[in-house]
């Protein structure tokens, strides 16, 4: 082996860097290194030049523990509002407590007053503190949940504000991540997210996920519904579905209305009624020229009653109207009176039928 | 020779077995052993640091969220830089498209915080000459000839798990290697 040699074996410089090279295969390294300064020079600069940066693992891990316990909470939601069993345990699954606020006996003046009463309060919506089931890195995440005839409004720690819609659940980390702000949402809710470019929001609802830098958006996802709407008040988001990898499905705009189904398809409506779909946020229900089955399917998210439309050309019937705190009655009463149809109540189940005698 | 634990596919085996029985404390443990590295290994691909981030953690929960599928054929590692890989392409191709509204987005807002965080690209660079010149070097190569180099050299892995990592086979890996080693060499006068 001559120290004059030019050639080294490329497999044998490849072990040298690699720090595999026998005592022995060392040696012939550094002899062909030192016959010539450039070679040495060379080689140190790959080994130095191949270090790696810092990087903070443990914060890393926190914003990840907090990621995967919003997705099995989230999961396990889904799987109980499909009622079917968990395909496979969630690491931690919150408890699913659905209470009715007042019994069905309750008087239906009772119950008007007291839905007046938590509208004008807000105070009885209730929270729940959790941990994670992470052994470090552990952040306390907070789950907030309406019932029917009940919507919050709350802020984040990044400033957001978020006004929650009936019967909807809200999971998020005390503090949000510090590379994505993540929230997951089940039901409906406006966001009024505060600006900041280095750090996107994520609101994971239904399969889909909407991404926004600031701006102000609606996202319904209510558990059964086929489809994810988000609606776009001010600046822009993009829509996309939560598997993993999958590209933007649509850019919505002011004034945008965008739907995502269950096999990640999006499509897009232009200069929709903002009213008609963000007025939830301030306890309103604008219909405008809506079919009534639309209608009904959001006074059912309100209240916590089933329709249903016993003769189908009835379902299409439009109907214009604003509701703000009224009863289930008096919502009910206008309905019937504006389209010429009667309705029966029984319990949770309200069923329309065609007809002149209102009730 | 690389001397790798005594049976390295076997611990890994009951590592996916952990994982894929729910078991977070196994995902915390990978998670912690690869994350810096990973995240080095991503960072050649894109723009950020945090988008780095972003596309590690990715991995991880996607790991975790389809854990009743997740296999591991070669090791561990050979599966993670993997994923990593693949993922970074993926961001790459997907990466037009988002800027595109993102800056309109940023446009729609006048918050002087946006956009005074210049990019990065260069703190990990030596100002030393030499590692600049390799640096180039290395950013020069072909992507899947920097990522056999970068894998092997700064991360120590095995032809085949580099193999595996990369969906080539060991040969490949070696031609890769050799053609790399060829160009850096040349590139730096060496």
């Amino acid at each position: 082996m001559s120290d004059e040699k030019d050639e080294i074996d490329w497999r044998l410089l490849d072990r040298y860097i690699a720090g595999e090279c026998s005592a022995d295969e060392s040696a012939e390294v550094e002899r062909w290194l030192v016959a010539n300064p450039a070679r040495r020079q060379a080689v140190d600069a790959m080994r130095a030049g191949l270090r790696g940066a810092a990087w903070d693992t443990n914060a890393a891990w926190s914003q990840l523990s907090t990621r995967i316990a919003a997705h099995d909470t989230e999961y396990a939601g889904l799987s109980a509002a499909a009622g079917g069993a968990a395909e496979r345990p969630p690491a931690r699954l919150a408890p699913q407590v659905r209470r009715r606020w007042l019994p069905d006996t309750a008087r239906p003046a009772l119950r008007a007053a007291a839905a007046v009463l938590l509208l004008a309060s807000g105070a009885l919506v209730w929270t729940k503190l959790d941990r994670a089931n992470f052994t470090s890195g552990v952040e306390a995440s907070r789950e907030v949940t309406t019932r029917h005839e009940q919507r919050t409004t709350l802020r984040l720690s990044d400033g957001t504000e978020v006004t929650l819609g009936a019967n909807s659940k809200l999971r998020f980390a005390n503090v949000l991540g510090a590379r994505t702000r993540d929230v997951s949402l089940t039901g409906e809710a406006y966001f009024r997210v505060t600006h900041n470019a280095q750090r996107p929001f994520l609101v994971h609802a239904g399969g889909a996920i909407t991404r926004v830098l600031g701006t102000e958006f609606g996202v319904r996802a209510y558990p059964g519904a086929n489809e994810v709407r988000v609606v776009v008040a001010t600046g822009m988001v993009s829509l996309r579905s939560a598997r993993s990898g999958a590209p933007d499905s649509a850019v919505l705009t002011r004034g945008q209305l965008g739907l995502l189904d269950s096999s990640g398809t999006a499509s897009v409506r232009s200069g929709v009624d903002l009213d008609r779909y963000l007025a939830f946020a301030e306890g309103r229900l604008a219909l405008d020229n809506t079919p009534l089955s639309e209608a009904l399917t959001d006074l059912g998210h309100w209240y916590d009653v089933d329709f249903r439309i016993d003769d189908p050309a009835l379902a299409d019937r439009r109907i214009t109207a604003t509701f703000r705190g009224e009863s289930l009655d008096q919502v009910l009463d206008v309905i019937a009176l504006a389209l010429g149809a009667r309705y029966e109540r029984r319990d949770r189940v309200v069923t329309f039928r065609a007809g002149r005698d209102a009730q | 020779m690389p001397s790798p634990p005594s049976d390295p596919g076997r611990l890994d085996a009951d590592v996916v077995r952990r994982v894929r029985a729910g078991d977070t404390t196994e995902l915390e443990r990978i998670f912690r052993a690869h994350y810096a590295a990973l995240c080095d290994f991503v960072r050649r691909y894109v723009r950020s640091r945090e988008t780095a981030e972003e596309l590690v953690q990715d991995v991880f929960f996607n790991i975790w969220t389809n854990r009743d599928r997740w296999e591991v054929r070669e090791t561990l590692t050979a599966y993670l830089y993997g994923a990593a890989r693949n993922r970074a392409l993926n961001h790459l191709r997907h990466e037009r498209t988002a800027r595109r509204w993102e800056e309109r987005a940023m446009d729609q807002r006048s918050d002087p915080a946006a956009g005074s965080q210049a990019p990065d690209v260069l703190d990990l660079l030596e100002s030393e000459e030499a590692i600049g010149t390799l640096q180039r070097a290395i950013a020069a190569l072909p992507e899947r000839a920097r990522a056999v180099v970068v894998l092997r050299w700064q991360h120590q892995l095995r032809y085949a798990e580099i193999a595996e990592a990369m969906g080539i086979s060991v040969k490949g890996v070696e031609n890769q290697l050799a053609r790399a080693m060829k160009a850096l060499r040349e590139g730096m006068g060496a």
